[in-house]
């Protein structure tokens, strides 16, 4: 069921990117022998000598507009890394903890490299003039969903308990358990016969979000993504 | 100075909250007179109630599925022999302590729409295991 369904979509996608390439002119662009625009290192097309304001090729020139940086902030929450903006603006940040970096498995003490995250985690949220932390904890579907949910909202609970010992103020936290719902790998995605190996594969599922909402001062890094 | 000192200070609150953390057995409760203790969320929690088991004479455990997992919410009724209700219908889970004094008893567990009954014989020895499993996760 599901492998038609990708297939419908990829070959759509790839139907309106050809509409899109065919519309356009590549006069003024250098261009590969699909007909794909050539770009620097810095994602901008590369033009030939012959290439004059007011000539555009595929989605070549709206680009450059997107970086200025006089364009006023939006102000919807901004998931990718953003470059830094002059005036802070107010936006939810959200990260991703990966809970196997944080504890063994099946346990609630966090590693000393999880505490080590933490810590950098608190400090960051302590730089934001935050207003809320919202901490959803995140299990594999291995286990039963009552466990799972109970296990995910415990270990959302220890982040929070943490966060709050490094000064974060625990009136702004809140923690949730997700359990295993919508997890992103499914058993059906592991082949992995070995339980540890199964377990292995599970690993993007056992994961916290911690979501920040406040001003930013400086850049948000992911530096946490695992 | 201060600053230094502040820090000592949050490091020493942090080691403290992560003892507490790993060694915290949930707290009892008793309704009607009657105390039980539930959890088993994690292998630490696990390990700190098998340990507890020795002073409660029954204890329930809580399993679905083939492989026998865990189980959290489940509705647990303990009724005496003449049907009395002790323990109403709380909720607990994987694990369930209960102090009860020696005599018959009949447990009733309900999680997932399905309901268990099993009777049990508490004795003065104490260390009665009831596992209660069902079969569907």
């Amino acid at each position: 069921m599901q492998f038609p369904n990708r297939t419908f979509v990829a070959t759509a996608l790839l139907a309106l990117s050809c509409a899109a390439h065919a519309a356009d002119d590549i006069s003024g662009y250098v261009v590969d022998g699909s007909r794909h625009p050539v770009r620097s290192g810095y994602g901008e097309c590369v033009h030939t000598r012959e290439w004059q304001p007011g000539m555009r090729f595929a989605d070549c020139e709206p680009q450059p507009q997107v970086a200025a940086p006089q364009l006023a902030p939006k102000p919807e929450p901004a998931p990718v890394v953003e470059a830094p903006k002059p005036a802070p603006v107010p936006q939810a940040v959200p990260f991703r903890l990966s809970l196997d970096s944080l504890f063994d498995y099946d346990s609630m003490a966090l590693k000393p490299e999880g505490r080590e995250a933490l810590d950098r985690l608190a400090s960051r949220i302590a730089r934001a003039d935050y207003q809320s932390v919202t901490i959803t904890g995140h299990a594999d579907p291995l286990g039963t969903p009552s466990y799972n949910r109970a296990l995910s909202e415990r270990r959302a609970q220890a982040i929070a308990d943490y966060l709050a010992g490094r000064g974060i103020d625990a009136g702004k936290i809140s923690v949730a358990g997700a359990g295993s719902e919508g997890a992103t790998v499914t058993l059906a995605d592991c082949k992995a016969r070995r339980r540890a190996a199964l377990i292995e594969c599970l690993q993007p599922d056992r994961h916290a979000e911690v979501t920040v909402t406040g001003t930013v001062q400086q850049a948000a890094s992911t530096g946490e993504t695992k | 100075m201060k600053a230094r000192l502040t820090l000592a200070a949050a490091a020493f609150a942090a080691a403290l909250s992560l003892t507490a953390g790993a060694a915290t057995l949930p707290a009892p409760q008793t309704v009607n007179g009657i105390t039980y203790l539930s959890g088993g969320i994690g292998r630490e929690e696990v390990a700190a109630i098998k340990a507890e088991a020795k002073n409660y004479p029954l204890s329930l455990v809580f399993s679905a599925g083939p492989r026998h997992a865990f189980v959290a919410d489940v509705k647990v009724t303990i009724k005496d022999k003449a049907g009395k209700v002790l323990l109403g219908s709380v909720s607990g889970g994987p694990i369930v302590l209960v102090k009860l004094a020696p005599g018959s008893y009949t447990v009733h567990a309900v999680q997932g729409g399905v309901a268990l009954n099993r009777m049990v014989h508490v004795t003065a020895r104490g260390g009665k295991q009831l596992v209660l499993h069902w079969p569907k996760a």
